[in-house]
């Protein structure tokens, strides 16, 4: 168990963490810059905090009182694994040699290090040197190295970054293996969205220093507690509305001069308010090619006419970019993401007017970040 | 013609190399890792034989190893006009020579690499040993032949405190400048060849080293 | 220590091995290195500082000296004011001879040498020299006016006895500022002969000691050009062998080393 409670004014921004690690993978997920890394580099004692109380395993490894530090375990005591972004293999050292790095001179060195060759799948390759490998057996070499060791923790910088998709998807497999059988906290920094979901039980959404949302990942995605996480996290349509109804039933939102249903909210009718959906939960409305054709089911949900401005093949699906009617906005209103089979079955052109509609409950109420909301 | 310039030139040469590895050694990593107050100050000392004059340089190690300074007064032993004097002469002015290259390549090691050390639980002397030291090799050791090239040819620190005695102090260069005073050029040249010849050795010996140490 | 590399590869194990054999290799060349320059000293030795001038002279009195008493003489020649200031600084010299009487006042006055043995050896003579094969005629100071002379070399006054004597000899004659783009400033007076010798430059204001071992022509100046160049021994304060230095200091000046001095253009007033 990692326990996380430190602050550090790093450059722009102040760091603030407080959370607690399990058995299980965290992700610690958000853009380029936001300190993930410099809260890896916090627990691993590379960096000292500025005040705060980090333990592992009921050990105080950092720990200040009113100002003063206290305690402050120097890294090569601190028994943590850690995986850099680039390897950091020692250049001059052989596979062997690097990972049995950690361990030399212990009785059982040898035999621990040949166990996790084999783990890792490099066998034959103890006698090379790191840069005769390719990336991923290198990253192999990293992890292998770092676990050799027997730490109490293991820490990732964006380990798989550099690699490959399908030599990428097989290390979070392993990955994945190796946490439920070492049975570690395992603190995993990412920009990738697909790594976060590959991987993690959790979710800590990182922006400038502090935890804007930790929860399950289902959670964090559906259900964003942010701009900034619902950005992130790749909800691409964010808007501001007005509260005109609220009832235990739902909530109406004035929207760009039209009405939207949504799910109910402690909030007042007045009020200023901001809601997501993502683009893959908007549905263009069958036989809504053809004009003037209601459905025979009852009107669809927060249906709305427009017309595509403009689309983007993605590969496995297509971006649309919807304007409606009488929109105010330039270009367009809403990102629709369709998966290719459904977009085929249209006949889309930029001219053509066609309906979406917004599910209710896919539509989500952010509540802004606020002091007091800290988990 | 007397082999003995050359001899004690190598002799003082490669004793001085010795001291400025380890006195450099420690400096370039000192002034590469470690952040102290003051540290600037110490930089600027150690460069400081680069540029003073090699008479200034002897002017002061006179002071310094001579009646009233610290050497004579506190370990009570008078080191001028010895091998050991021509020894910090030569250390003297190739230390920053050293230090300046060691440090260079000290700072050039990837210190994501020391950190990943660290994090596999090792402490810093065995970092410094076997991570940093061991991939900055190639600059300590270009840095050491400078040292030696350089203090095999020093001249004006040397006759301050060494003195030019032949036979116990003169060293090959000063013998060519005694020579050359002398108008005694042949012989001059002979000496002249030899350092040379030595020198290339070297030189080509340690390149050829280099490319067979690790990989 | 422990070593558990007992199964390493075996490239590993190569590389260990050769980079231990180079350094064993390398070990044993340097103390082959010190082991060959490694000699003892069992005679008496002397530790003269000189000079530079007095360079082949006290070679050749040193020579004598040794085979008269057996004591063996040790030479450090250099620059004067060097010499003095290692003197200054405690380093273990017997006897210092100046190229100018000034220095060993001053010792003197520190308290640095042994009373009563300070002594005149020489006093200084001033020549014009030029190469065997010159065109130009020098016979009087004032033949430096020639305007066929582009450089004049001499010893720098700013350090060097003989370029005082030499810049007061060319003030007397009127012709120090007239010259003094023309001079080319030595580091000594015998850089200064090697100027002209070498053809650097056209005529040398050197010492009469120099001149005569040269291969050139010379000219004396007159000595009342310039204030005399007294130059004088003594022996050092402090020094392990005070007799044999004694003995050295009144060897220099008994009939033996005169003559030797004389020979090398080392002259006593009394001997002109």
């Amino acid at each position: 168990m990692l326990s996380l409670d430190f602050r550090k004014r790093i450059g722009d921004f102040q760091l603030e963490v407080s959370l607690e690690v399990g058995e299980e993978v965290l992700v610690l997920f958000g853009p380029s810059g936001s300190g993930k890394t410099s809260i890896l580099n916090c627990i691993a004692g590379l960096v000292t905090p500025d005040e705060g109380r980090i333990s592992l395993d009921g050990e105080v490894i950092f720990e200040t009182v009113r100002g003063r530090v206290l305690r402050n375990v120097p890294t090569h005591r601190r028994r943590l694994g850690y995986v850099f972004q680039d390897y950091a293999l020692f250049p001059h050292m052989t596979v062997a040699q690097n990972m049995a790095y950690g361990v030399r001179g212990q009785p059982d060195a040898q035999q621990r290090v040949e166990t996790m060759v084999r783990t890792m799948r490099l066998d034959n390759l103890e006698g090379r040197y790191p840069r005769q490998l390719s990336g991923g057996q290198q990253q192999r070499v990293a992890i292998g190295r770092a676990l050799v060791t027997r730490p109490r923790s293991l820490l990732l910088d964006e380990p798989f970054s550099a690699l490959d998709t399908m030599v990428r998807d097989r290390l979070q497999r392993d990955l994945v293996e190796l946490q439920e059988s070492w049975r570690l906290p395992v603190v995993y920094v990412t920009h990738s969205l697909g790594d976060a979901f590959a991987l993690g039980h959790r979710i800590a959404v990182v922006n400038e220093g502090h935890i804007e949302q930790l929860g399950p990942k289902e959670q964090v995605l559906n259900s964003p507690s942010s701009r900034a996480v619902a950005r992130f996290t790749g909800a691409r349509n964010i808007f501001e509305a007005r509260v005109v109804q609220s009832t235990p039933g739902g909530l109406t939102l004035e929207w760009r001069g039209h009405r939207l249903a949504a799910p109910p909210a402690p909030l007042a009718v007045g009020a200023q308010t901001t809601f997501c959906i993502r683009p893959e939960q908007i549905m263009l409305l069958r036989g809504s090619d053809h004009p003037e054709a209601p459905s025979p089911a009852s009107r669809a949900e927060n249906a709305f006419w427009g017309q595509i401005t403009d689309e983007i093949s993605r590969g496995a699906t297509v971006s649309l970019f919807f304007r409606l009617d009488d929109s105010a906005s330039d270009g367009y209103d809403l990102e629709v993401s369709l998966p290719i089979h459904v977009y085929s079955r249209f006949h889309l052109d930029t001219r053509k007017r066609i309906a979406v509609s917004l599910k209710k409950e896919s539509i989500r109420i952010i509540s802004e970040y606020r002091q007091e909301d800290r988990h | 013609m007397a082999w003995h310039p050359l001899v004690l030139s190598l002799q003082v040469a490669s004793l001085a190399t010795v001291v400025v590895l380890v006195v450099g050694l420690g400096l370039a990593l000192l002034l590469a890792r470690a952040r102290f107050p003051g540290r600037s100050v110490v930089d600027a000392l150690v460069n400081l034989p680069l540029v003073l004059p090699p008479s200034v340089l002897g002017f002061y190690l006179l002071f310094v190893l001579g009646r009233g300074g610290p050497v004579r007064d506190l370990l009570g032993i008078n080191i001028l006009f010895t091998w050991m004097a021509a020894v910090i002469a030569s250390a003297t002015v190739a230390l920053p020579l050293m230090v300046r290259t060691s440090k260079a390549a000290i700072e050039s090691v990837d210190p994501n690499l020391e950190k990943a050390a660290r994090t596999l639980g090792v402490p810093e002397w065995r970092v410094i040993k076997e991570v940093t030291v061991p991939l900055a090799s190639r600059g300590i050791v270009a840095g050491l032949v400078l040292a030696f090239a350089r203090a095999l040819g020093e001249f004006g620190a040397t006759l301050m405190v060494a003195g030019n005695i032949p036979g116990r102090t003169q060293t090959a260069p000063l013998a060519i400048y005694d020579l050359v005073q002398s108008n005694r050029i042949r012989e001059a040249n002979v000496l002249v060849l030899i350092m040379t010849v030595v020198s290339f050795v070297v030189l080509l010996g340690v390149g050829r080293w280099q490319k067979t140490w690790w990989r | 220590m422990v070593c558990c590399c007992t199964r390493w590869p075996q490239r590993v194990l190569a590389g260990r091995a050769a980079s231990s054999l180079a350094l064993k290799f390398a070990t044993s060349l340097l103390l082959l290195v010190f082991a060959a320059g490694c000699s003892r000293e069992p005679i008496p030795e002397l530790l003269v500082s000189a000079a530079a001038d007095l360079a082949p002279a006290f070679e050749d009195v040193g020579h004598r000296f040794q085979e008269e008493t057996g004591t063996r003489v040790r030479f450090n020649f250099g620059s004067t004011g060097q010499l003095a200031q290692q003197v200054q600084a405690g380093a273990p010299v017997d006897v210092f001879a100046a190229a100018n009487v000034s220095y060993i006042d001053d010792l003197e006055q520190r308290g640095l040498i042994v009373p009563g043995t300070k002594a005149l050896y020489a006093r200084g003579r001033l020549t014009l020299w030029t190469r065997s094969d010159s065109q130009l005629r020098i016979e009087t100071m004032l033949d430096l006016a020639q305007p066929a002379i582009q450089r004049i070399s001499m010893a720098n006054p700013e350090h060097a006895p003989y370029g005082v004597a030499a810049r007061e000899a060319l003030q007397a004659v009127g012709l120090w500022e007239v010259l003094r783009s023309k001079l080319v400033l030595a580091e000594n007076v015998r850089q200064g002969l090697q100027y002209a010798e070498t053809g650097n430059a056209d005529v040398g204001i050197v010492a009469l000691s120099l001149s005569v071992q040269s291969e050139g022509r010379y000219v004396l100046v007159p000595q009342e050009l310039h204030k005399p160049l007294d130059q004088a021994l003594a022996v050092i304060r402090g020094t392990d062998h005070e007799a044999e230095a004694r003995r050295f200091a009144a060897f220099v000046n008994q009939r033996e080393g005169r003559a030797i001095m004389r020979k090398y253009g080392f002259t006593l007033p009394e001997e002109e």
